[in-house]
């Protein structure tokens, strides 16, 4: 949810309105325009606050949903049981003056919100949900509002709650998602490859690019490894750039890496996930297999070379726990080729070290 | 040091803009602190500036990236606990990816780290890739100096349901 979606929020018939006021302090009250919901639909909820001070008050962005919602803002129960909120939660620098709105007295400013995005709604339930912050930097630290407000006990903003009936859906989110591995539900299976967090057809269309372009990769890479005769071993100019002088161990469990990286890609249910909005490749939770979550800087890469879709499905693959377990030591070229001279039995476990050696960009031999 | 916390080292160097000399100082004025919320499996890190400079710092690697990356290594009893949050690939850090700490000013990131590791009642030793800081005198200037702080490692202790 981002900004365009402020205040336009207000022209929505409301069929559940709940209000609370704290003394009179933020007011907030939330609205729905559904009180059921299928597992296809958007459970949108409309958070409204209002100043109702007789001054200007500054309220944290971080808490408002200004920017996407960034904290637990909600409480939610299905059913009475508390939901977990699985979005995401940001680092938090102190806060400075841009990281506040004012509300003028008397003003009041809306926000649109999805939940199912934000929250474990997998259950079909009776769902109530809340608004509720609480945090003592959640007003500009103005010494006289401040002094007021504690005085008038306010150090945070709940409004009354709504219900609706929902039918479970799969989380959709990014970060916490506690996706099933492997199964996809929910979501769309193509060529036994199965696609979570709305992918939309021209995601997908480049994944299975990605997709093909690094199974070419993984073949050619284990190819190579195999290929190459004992006695060539040491003069592997290729091999040598990215994972450091040769030493027969090393070479067999590179080899072994490629071997799982190549069976992985060909044989295992992948499901690969379009809802992260990060300025990342992609990320996967290693001990998750075989999901992989695609973020911004994926759509934009060349679909091979350097750091393409292929060789970032190569890297990502390469994180799983039961394929090749490696880990993130460095990242970029140099760095890999850096580490490949200082510390080649790091290399080894480095997923970067095992990207561009599968990407083979420049081609080395 | 540990594998991880050095490699998670090795890889904030390498990241950090190479153009122009940059000299590794001591500042006793930076200051980190990890503690844990009383009987919780929540930590508080908290870096401050006491000095006269501005600093800066890549967030990635540090409790400010959580949990897009192993910066933290616990163990119990010697025994590395498995790190089970997420792993990102990324390219290049972009400005936003960097934080600053003006003089006098602190950063602090909240912690559960029952997001990212399997804890149980019992005493865990709770260690932090070192932050790595770059001087920082407007995004038109190179840093010049930069340096690596430790933070002391944490005792953490969750009790028994019992004892609560
Ligand atoms: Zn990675």
């Amino acid at each position: 949810m981002s900004k365009q979606n402020k205040l336009h929020a207000l022209a929505i018939a409301a069929a559940l309105f709940s209000t609370s006021a704290l003394a009179d302090g933020i007011h907030a009250s939330l609205s729905m325009s559904q009180q059921d919901y299928q597992a296809s639909d958007d459970v949108i909820v409309t958070v409204t606050l209002t100043n109702e001070e007789h001054v200007p008050v500054k309220l944290l962005k971080w808490y408002t949903a200004a920017d996407g919602v960034e904290e637990a803002l909600f409480k939610v129960t299905a059913d009475g049981e508390p939901r977990h909120y699985l979005g995401a939660h940001y680092k938090r620098p102190a806060p400075t003056k841009n990281d506040y709105v004012k509300l003028k007295a008397g003003e009041s400013v809306s926000y649109q919100v999805e939940l199912s995005s934000l929250y474990d709604m997998s259950q079909s339930a009776n769902y109530e949900i809340s608004y509720d912050v609480s945090s003592m930097q959640l007003f500009a630290p103005n010494p006289g509002q401040a002094k007021k407000l504690a005085r008038l006990g306010i150090d945070g903003i709940k409004s009354d709650s709504v219900s609706f009936y929902l039918e479970g859906r799969e989380f959709k989110g990014g970060a916490a998602a506690k996706g099933k591995p492997g199964t996809g539900d929910g979501g769309t299976t193509v060529d036994g490859v199965s696609f979570t967090g709305r992918c939309s057809n021209s995601e997908q269309t480049a994944i299975l690019a990605g997709l093909d372009a690094a199974k070419a990769m993984a073949a050619n890479a284990k190819g190579y490894l195999q290929g190459t005769s004992t006695a060539n071993r040491s003069q592997s100019v290729r091999y040598n750039t990215w994972f450091g002088n040769y030493d027969a161990g090393r070479w067999d469990a590179v080899t072994s890496n490629f071997v799982n990286i190549d069976s992985t890609l060909n044989t295992q249910p992948l499901t690969f996930d379009c809802g992260c909005s990060k300025s990342y490749y992609a990320y996967v939770y290693p001990n998750q297999p075989y999901k992989i979550y695609m973020c911004n800087a994926f759509w934009s890469a060349p679909t091979t070379g350097t750091d393409s879709k292929g060789g970032t499905i190569i890297h990502e693959t390469s994180h799983f726990d039961v394929v090749a377990g490696t880990d993130d030591i460095v990242y970029g070229q140099s760095g890999a080729k850096s580490l490949a001279i200082s510390d080649p039995s790091q290399a080894i476990q480095n997923a970067d070290s095992h990207e561009y050696f599968a990407e083979n960009t420049p081609n080395q031999n | 040091m540990n594998a991880i916390v050095s490699a998670s080292l090795a890889m904030l160097l390498a990241s950090i803009d190479q153009v122009g000399a940059v000299e590794m100082v001591t500042n006793q004025a930076i200051e980190c602190r990890l503690t844990q919320v009383r009987d919780t499996t929540e930590v508080q890190f908290r870096v401050s500036n006491g000095g006269q400079d501005t600093w800066r710092l890549l967030s990635w690697h540090t409790p400010f990236d959580a949990w897009f990356s192993e910066f933290m290594h616990i163990s119990r009893e010697g025994r590395a606990l498995r790190y089970l949050g997420a792993l990102a690939k990324r390219g290049a850090p972009a400005a936003e990816d960097y934080l600053l700490l003006p003089p006098g000013a602190s950063l602090v990131a909240d912690l559960d780290l029952s997001q990212a590791y399997r804890l149980e009642p019992g005493s865990y030793k709770v260690e932090l890739a070192p932050i790595v800081l770059s001087s920082y005198a407007g995004d038109s200037h190179a840093a010049t100096q930069q340096l690596s702080l430790a933070c002391e490692p944490l005792l953490l202790t969750l009790p028994e349901a019992g004892d609560r």
